[in-house]
């Protein structure tokens, strides 16, 4: 008898419960969550990252066109590359420094350059950095040629992308030079 | 324990009722029960927003989908504005190149055969227009800023690639007058 109550109780509140009408709020909050979890999961993956750039250019020449009667104005060059201009070339083996003259009318010229050797493959790049140092400090004693803070930086055709725009950002980071001119065809 | 005969076949009758009930009703557009057309209209709401989203994403990132992965280095920061935004990798024998305005061209990995494509001649053909559009814009928009900032262009450069592959484009950036350029770098990969 009094299992039979209580059984009857129960089918009571089962049918209570049944008969009271189906909430949304459950299936709402289920595909919330579910939303939010996918927006996150999103941002994650396509999240833009921190990027920075090697910025160089390239040499134009001058082509200055008078203004006078509208604002008095003529576009001068900032800087020119002339014979005496710094160089770096990159090799499969070395780094070279030199000026301008020293990589075309000297080219023969094993005194005209500077050779700094990889280690384990790799460019020495701060040695090239010291001894760019001290050769430009020699340079303006010894000659007077000041530096226009400007080089020309020419690695050869088969060094990887990576090596070459590692030690273009090397010598821009450097301080002396305004401007790194990447040559294309040099070597 | 077996309940009383006329118990049993009211619970029973009851449960036919129901879902003969549910059975007769379309409960879609029942107003009795929303649950279903919710829960329908919810998953809706929901594409909807991830569609949004995902749009959102690809304006943000320019990056999305394309294969280079370029040095990871702490350069200068990307303060300059870019006018043209291009990845650069190698897949297969061809080099592959990508734009942010999601057009592709590819070329032989030999830079000599490179020149003389048919993909090549129209990336060179796409940068000639782009300088032009965007010189034709800062006329019309009367700005001063100068052209070299406005079409400066960013090349995401994939670190397998060697110099010579990014020769040809070199040469197609001087041939359409943009003066300035610079490589691409993670910061956030060191």
């Amino acid at each position: 008898m009094q299992l039979q109550s209580s059984l009857q109780a129960k089918i009571s509140r089962t049918k209570k419960k049944l008969s009271k009408p189906a909430s949304l709020v459950p299936g709402i909050i289920a595909l919330t969550g579910m939303a939010t979890c996918l927006a996150g999961y999103m941002a994650l993956v396509m999240a833009p990252g921190t990027y920075s750039v090697v910025s160089t250019e390239f040499p134009v020449v001058p082509a200055a066109i008078d203004d006078p009667s509208l604002h008095r104005f003529t576009e001068r060059p900032g800087h020119f590359i002339k014979a005496t201009t710094p160089a770096v070339v990159l090799t499969m083996d070395a780094l070279f420094l030199g000026d301008m003259d020293s990589f075309s009318e000297r080219y023969l010229d094993s005194r005209s350059k500077i050779r700094i050797g990889h280690r384990d493959r790799s460019p020495q790049v701060g040695k090239l950095m010291v001894t760019m140092k001290r050769w430009m400090e020699t340079r303006k004693q010894t000659r007077g040629w000041r530096n226009e803070g400007i080089l020309v930086f020419a690695p050869a055709s088969n060094m990887p992308a990576a090596i070459v725009i590692e030690v273009m950002n090397a010598l821009k980071n450097e301080g002396s030079f305004e401007k790194v001119i990447l040559a294309g065809g040099l070597i | 324990m077996i309940l009383p005969g006329k118990k049993r076949v009211r619970l029973y009758q009851e449960a036919v009722d129901r879902t003969s009930w549910r059975l007769t009703h379309d409960l879609l557009s029942d107003t009795g029960s929303g649950l279903v057309p919710g829960l329908v209209m919810a998953f809706a709401v929901v594409m909807i927003g991830l569609g949004c989203a995902v749009k959102a994403f690809e304006a943000a990132n320019p990056r999305l989908s394309y294969p280079a992965s370029p040095l990871a280095l702490e350069a200068e920061s990307d303060d300059a504005g870019r006018g043209i935004w291009f990845s650069m990798s190698a897949l297969g024998e061809n080099i592959h190149v990508t734009t942010d305005e999601k057009k592709t061209f590819e070329w032989p990995l030999d830079p000599e055969e490179a020149l003389e494509s048919k993909g090549y001649r129209e990336f060179r053909e796409f940068l000639d227009a782009r300088r032009k559009r965007i010189v034709e814009d800062m006329v019309l928009s009367m700005d001063r800023d100068s052209i070299e900032a406005k079409a400066r262009t960013i090349v995401a450069l994939d670190e397998t690639l060697t110099y010579a592959h990014f020769k040809p484009v070199m040469l197609a950036l001087a041939n359409a007058g943009i003066r300035s350029y610079g490589f691409e770098t993670r910061s956030d990969g060191e």
